[in-house]
């Protein structure tokens, strides 16, 4: 059981490009922590640091109350589940979960327990005796748990375990990672590129995007209050829709102008009066769009939009349109009548907008 | 139809040119003296006269143990030494990685008889001449062996080799403990050329022994051949060379099973 602490960590491979910029970070104890971001932006190369795979070109990396940015990686007691599973071919089963406790010298009958009481838990009993290549790939990636939870570490580190599974074992096995979480309790980073399993798995959440953190906080929160457009955009799905408007300040009232047809009033926002005429970028997500119904009295001001495509999902569909130039996507109940090409009215929920600056992109 | 049946004539024909002579050293030197002129292949009866006469002559059967000593040795050494070296190419980070691995190419194209001379003059000097050590060590390593594991190596996955590190295995435990069982087709080519090579060797033998009871079977078999002790008895000639021949077979067919066995189902990815 141990805290990792990250100050100030940098990365380059080559000298002068950063892979990873700057990265500090706090994770508690027995917290499942997701790091989050696009292909490329450094997570592999920030998890390898902690694992010790990969030299920290400055800051320092702590786990428990040791720095260990040079202590090599047998003996920062973590263990690591690969994408690739990384199983060994000539090894069977039993012994690629042995392998790690027997260079541990641990007794016989001892990692005859751990690795029987894996095996119990994973559901692996009747695989032991095979070797890697006679599995599915879902057997596969729990050898990979497996192999990882008979060390006891004190963290440990996931890089996309469930890429290369289909959709249905993906989400099977993210139910039971985090049972597996739940019962051992230990200190994990879960590095992912799918803000789904962002979203479902992490008691937090860190975003990444080009080496730097954009926001650290609970799934729900960054939803909630995205501190700038990329993560407004990388977090949720469907995605979150922007759209360019121009504020209109005057006398305490404020506006939006999205283009000639479309203005809101979103004087409940706080703004200061330079923004007066300023470009933004409004963030609308898919529920914030609503469907007006006929007999509906609302004060939000109606927009009228014709459906570009209609995606039913079965009990909700999700609906494409343009507005003022933007690719929008609204999530709604399903309904038979609406279909692509169809006009009909929405008015968005004014409260949940978020406002983004034009140039720098942070929340407003 | 006609088109299959070409070609098993002619793999047929191949198969018999290069096989007739090799089964008629054989049977030759199981006929008795006066058959062997004809190039008959079954001999009236079967004698092992010429062998009984061979061994009087020469010590056989320490060449024997010898060549394999020597030959064992220098395989052993190029498997351990240049899955090593071809490890560190391969897979470790170091400075002045790639001018080391020009370097060892370019060795490559040097040939043998200019670093003869150098080779035997350090010999000399470490007092190693007429000595197993002559004979071993300047074959522990060799380029080919070198660029073939690190070939070799550089296809394995990243992830096995990380995963290794964090379930505690040093670079030896990387080497010996997964990619060893995971190359063994590279270790069987590396092996069988390299065991061929060595056996089969006679030039370096003759420079550096001159003792009879270290003598590599291809150098006493070839003195005595070439040297005037057969005395003209062709049977006797012959029977030398079988014996000389017929380990290198053995290992021959034993590997080339184990060879095709192991290159199907290496099946490191996934
Ligand atoms: N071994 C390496 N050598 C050089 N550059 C690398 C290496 N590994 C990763 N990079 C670069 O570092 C950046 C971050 O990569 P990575 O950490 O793998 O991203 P992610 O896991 O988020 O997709 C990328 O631009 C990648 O090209
Ligand atoms: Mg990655």
């Amino acid at each position: 059981m141990a805290a990792v602490k990250l100050l100030n960590v940098r990365k380059t491979y080559d000298g002068k490009e950063f892979a990873v910029k700057d990265i500090s970070l706090e994770i508690k104890d027995k917290e499942f922590v997701v790091l989050v971001g696009p292909s490329g932006c450094g997570k592999t190369t920030l998890l390898r640091m902690v694992a010790g795979l990969e030299e920290i070109t400055e800051g320092e990396i702590i786990i428990g109350d040791r720095v260990i940015n040079d202590v090599p990686p047998k003996s920062r007691n973590i263990a690591m589940v690969f994408q690739n599973y990384a199983l060994y071919p000539h090894m069977t089963i039993y012994n690629n979960m042995a392998f790690g406790l027997k260079l541990r010298k641990l007794s016989r009958k001892e990692i005859e327990n751990r690795v029987n009481e894996a095996a119990d838990i994973l559901g692996l009993k009747d695989l032991l005796n095979r070797k890697p290549k006679a599995l599915s790939g879902g057997q596969k990636q729990r050898v990979a748990v497996g192999r990882a939870i008979v060390r006891n570490p004190e963290v440990f580190l996931f890089d996309e375990p469930l890429s290369n599974l289909d959709a249905k074992l993906r989400m099977q096995m993210r139910a039971e990672i985090l049972k597996l979480h739940q019962k051992l309790k230990i200190t994990t980073i879960y590095v992912t590129h799918d803000q789904t399993e962002a979203m479902t798995m992490g008691d937090m959440i860190v975003v990444i995007n080009n080496g730097k953190i954009n926001q650290y906080d609970t799934p729900m929160e960054i939803y909630k209050n995205p501190v700038n457009k990329f993560v407004a955009g990388f977090i949720g799905s469907p995605p979150m829709s922007f759209i360019l408007g121009k504020l209109d300040l005057s006398n305490g009232n404020i506006f939006i102008s999205l283009d000639k047809a479309v203005k809101l009033s979103i004087s409940h926002l706080h703004l200061t009066d330079d923004f007066d005429g300023k470009q933004v970028w409004l963030g609308v997500r898919p529920e914030d769009f609503r469907l007006k119904q006929p007999s509906e009295k609302t004060l939000n001001e109606e927009i009228e939009v014709t459906l570009d495509l209609v995606e039913p999902m079965g009990n909700e569909s999700f609906f494409h349109f343009q507005l003022a130039q933007s690719n929008c996507i609204a999530r709604v109940q399903t309904s038979d009548r609406l279909k692509t090409g169809d006009k009909i009215k929405m008015y968005l929920m004014k409260d949940h907008l978020h406002l983004f600056d034009y140039t720098s992109e942070r929340k407003l | 139809m006609i088109k299959k049946t070409l070609l098993y004539f002619v793999l047929l024909i191949g198969a018999v040119s290069f096989l007739y002579p090799f089964i008629w050293m054989i049977s030759a030197s199981l006929a008795p003296d006066k058959e062997i002129g004809s190039l008959v292949l079954l001999p009236s009866h079967i004698t092992f006269d010429n062998y009984h006469q061979l061994i009087q002559k020469i010590p056989v059967w320490r060449a024997l143990f010898n060549s394999l000593f020597v030959s064992g040795l220098v395989t052993l050494g190029v498997l351990i030494f240049g899955s090593m070296t071809g490890y560190a190419l391969a897979r470790l980070e170091f400075r002045g990685r790639n001018l080391l691995f020009y370097i060892i190419i370019f060795t490559m194209t040097i040939p043998f008889q200019i670093t003869l001379i150098p080779q035997y003059i350090i010999m000399v000097k470490l007092h190693w001449t007429d000595t197993y050590l002559a004979l071993v060590v300047p074959g522990l390593m060799n380029a080919f062996g070198i660029i073939l594991f690190r070939q070799y190596f550089k296809s394995v996955p990243q992830d096995l080799i990380d995963a290794a590190r964090l379930d505690g295995c040093g670079e030896f435990g990387i080497i010996f403990r997964v990619m060893w069982p995971n190359s063994v087709p590279a270790l069987v080519t590396v092996g069988i050329l390299t065991f061929m090579a060595s056996w089969n060797d006679v030039l370096w033998p003759l420079i550096v022994i001159r003792d009879q009871s270290l003598m590599t079977m291809p150098q006493l078999v070839t003195l005595f051949v070439v040297g005037g002790r057969a005395e003209s008895q062709l049977g006797v000639k012959l029977a030398s060379a079988v014996l000389l021949a017929l380990p290198i077979i053995i290992a021959y067919m034993f590997f080339q099973k184990y060879f095709i066995n192991s290159a199907s189902s290496s099946g490191l990815k996934g």
